[in-house]
């Protein structure tokens, strides 16, 4: 048995498209784009096997057979790989997909009248060879007409695109086209120009070109196709092999050698594939990877212009609020410094008050600054090295006598023994957490006083302003200095005009000086001691 | 002898309040409001056409420029690197007292915080 160069062109165009379609379509049987690859492929190995057996039969009767086999695979190629384009160009267009399929079936039921073909009769040296009918011509004619469609879908996409893979696939699909269809169209030839069909040969090289863009720009994955084709291959032709053995030794010989290159081929499969799809793993990760620094990226600088946002909130608010204070307090001071000249006492008295509503409000203020930067996150604190905290503790206690003396409560200072050591410390800000604990215990105390003091302990200061007040419940001394600014009933009553911030601002401050403070208390009634712990390095 | 200061600072009232302050504990004080006058001035005491004035007060958000690129200003030149600056600011933010004192000023002070006394006995003392 042999074959004609023609016929084992057709033979092998069947064979590759074959395997090249189902290899595609077992990959990802989910695509569309790989369902109509896979359907071009099968309606092509359709053509190249009723080709083969129209050039292959011994007899007219055969050949008949084979050409309605050749027409239904011709006739159907050009309709699946149209979609296919529109799929792999995602392109709805619905209407015309829906018109190719009414094409394609009207010209199947065409190709059984001889309408469209009246018999086979043997030409040039291919054997057996199509007699068209009348309608004949549009088969050709809508074979054309899909390609040239599908190549402008294909020139216009390639111009559009901006992914370099995609256009290097277009541009190897062009070629393919060239000749597979331009190939494939040349058997057209001999029924209206009595012309040999020599581009057939050429078909072949469509599945090569698209085989290259496969490998080179990732269309399908080849090196899985190419090793089951390979694969396949042999098995073919030992299974061949095997058919024909001349003895019972070389049958045995035969099927041994069968048994174990399908044996090893399934393996080399497995392993192709176990490679491949953890090779696709790893590139997945890999870009799920870039996907998830991509949105870290994009949050961290969210993040920043929020915190921008932030500090130019905080900026302006402390601008707005404090700068018309400083003038009110400048002025109120000029006043009553004399710089306008002496005062009278009634309104001396007057512009007094001012001054300690003045003061008073530049607290508060101060105070809901500071609670908006603790709150935004910001820092508030400059620390400087060597403050020390003696003169400090002494200016707080000096600033509060006459608030607790008016109230008729004593304030104490126990006078430290030996000198306390020097730390780092933001001044101003400390000065206000202070205040803000030794204020409290006057505030809330009625009847006795507040005493300070302040020792050294574990490389720590410490100090403890202990007071004879209204005292607190051990369930609401944990909460004293968290940021819901609630108290108690009994320190409203004492106290009404509180706020419930100034303990909140001295624990952040205190914290932001690396410290701690808390308070200790036997009970309500029971009095209560503030303390605060600084380190000394 | 008269001290010269030299205040940089944009608001009217704050203005006013200083130089009264400032002139009846006997400074002799010149105001200016724009950053880029500042520039100038300080381009003028390097060149010798001006006095190096003896103190600087220094707002630090002024109507054209930064407050802290007319310290830069000063802390370039020889001439006038060593002067006394301090910072007026109602702004109180870590990084920008940071970047004052990286830049040589010797107080940072926040405004709303010192009455005009307080103030004058604090330059006093500077100054001494």
């Amino acid at each position: 048995m042999s074959f004609t160069p023609f016929q084992l062109s057709t033979f092998i165009t069947a064979f590759v498209s074959f395997f090249l379609g189902i290899s595609v379509y077992s990959r990802e049987r989910k695509s569309r784009v790989n369902l109509f690859w896979f359907l071009t492929s099968l309606s092509i190995s359709l053509w190249s096997v009723g080709l083969f057996g129209v050039v292959f039969s011994k007899n007219e009767g055969n050949a008949w057979f084979w050409q309605h086999i050749l027409d239904i695979g011709g006739i159907i190629i050009p309709i699946f790989y149209f979609n296919f384009i529109l799929y792999l160009l995602k392109k709805e267009l619905f209407r015309l997909r829906i018109l190719t399929g009414i094409t394609g079936l009207i010209l199947v039921a065409l190709s059984f009248t001889r309408l469209f073909k009246i018999g086979v009769s043997l030409k040039f040296n291919l054997n057996y060879w199509v007699d068209p009918g009348k309608l004949y011509f549009l088969f050709p004619l809508t074979f054309v007409l899909f390609v040239i469609i599908a190549t402008v879908f294909i020139i216009k996409e390639y111009r559009i695109s901006s992914s370099p893979v995609f256009k290097k696939q277009l541009k190897n699909f062009l070629f393919a086209q060239i000749f597979g269809f331009g190939g494939g169209v040349t058997n057209f030839f001999p029924q209206f120009f009595n012309l040999y069909p020599f581009g057939n040969y050429l078909v072949i090289l469509y599945v090569i070109f698209v085989s290259y863009a496969a490998i080179r720009h990732q269309l399908f994955n080849i090196r899985i196709i190419a090793t089951e084709m390979l694969v396949f291959a042999i098995w073919v032709f030992l299974l061949a092999r095997t058919a024909l053995s001349e003895n019972y030794n070389d049958l045995i010989i035969n099927l041994g050698l069968v048994v174990m290159v399908i044996t090893f081929g399934i393996l080399l499969i497995r392993s192709v594939n176990k490679e491949v799809r953890q090779r696709e793993k790893m590139e997945h990760m890999a870009k799920e990877l870039e996907r998830a620094y991509e949105v870290e990226k994009n949050a961290r600088v969210q993040i920043q212009e929020l915190s921008e946002a932030k500090t130019q909130f905080i900026m302006a608010t402390q601008h707005h609020l404090r700068t018309p204070l400083t003038s009110m307090r400048g002025y109120v001071d000029l006043i009553l410094t004399g710089s306008y000249g002496k005062v009278p006492t009634k309104i001396k008295e007057a512009i007094s008050k001012l001054q300690i509503s003045t003061v008073r409000l530049l607290r508060v203020v101060n105070e809901l600054l500071d609670v908006s930067q603790f709150q935004l996150g910001k820092k508030v604190v400059t620390l400087q090295p060597g403050v020390e905290i003696e003169p400090i503790l002494k200016e707080v206690v000096e600033e509060l006598r006459f608030t607790a003396e008016s109230k008729g409560l004593y304030l104490k200072f126990k006078e430290l023994e030996g000198k306390m050591p020097a730390i780092q410390a933001d001044v101003e800000k400390l000065k206000v957490a202070l205040f803000n604990l030794i204020d409290n215990g006057i505030k809330y105390t009625s009847k006795g006083g507040v005493t300070v003091r302040a020792e050294v302990s574990d490389s720590k200061v410490r100090i403890m302003s202990k007071d004879t007040g209204i005292g607190i419940s051990k369930e609401r001394l944990g909460a004293l200095f968290d940021s819901t600014f609630e108290r108690g009933k009994e320190a409203k009553k004492v106290f009404s005009a509180g706020r419930g911030i100034g303990l909140y601002v001295s624990s952040q401050i205190i914290r932001a000086h690396n410290g701690r403070v808390w308070a200790e208390s036997e009970g309500e009634g029971k009095g209560t001691t503030f303390c605060l712990e600084l380190p000394i390095n | 002898m008269k001290k010269n200061i030299l205040l940089i600072e944009d608001d009217p009232q704050i203005i006013d309040v200083y130089q009264i302050a400032l002139k009846a504990a006997g400074f002799r004080v010149e105001s200016i409001v724009m950053g880029g006058e500042a520039i100038e001035k300080v381009k003028k005491v390097k060149s010798g056409q001006l006095k190096k004035p003896d103190l600087i007060l220094l707002d630090l958000i002024l109507p054209d420029i930064n407050g802290l690129e007319v310290l830069q200003e000063i802390r370039k030149y020889e001439e006038t690197k060593d002067l006394s600056v301090v910072i007026l600011s109602n702004y109180n933010s870590e990084g920008l007292e940071k970047n004052g004192y990286d830049l040589g000023n010797e107080q940072y002070l926040v405004k709303a915080q010192y009455t005009p006394t307080q103030l004058v006995a604090l330059i006093k003392g500077m100054l001494e």
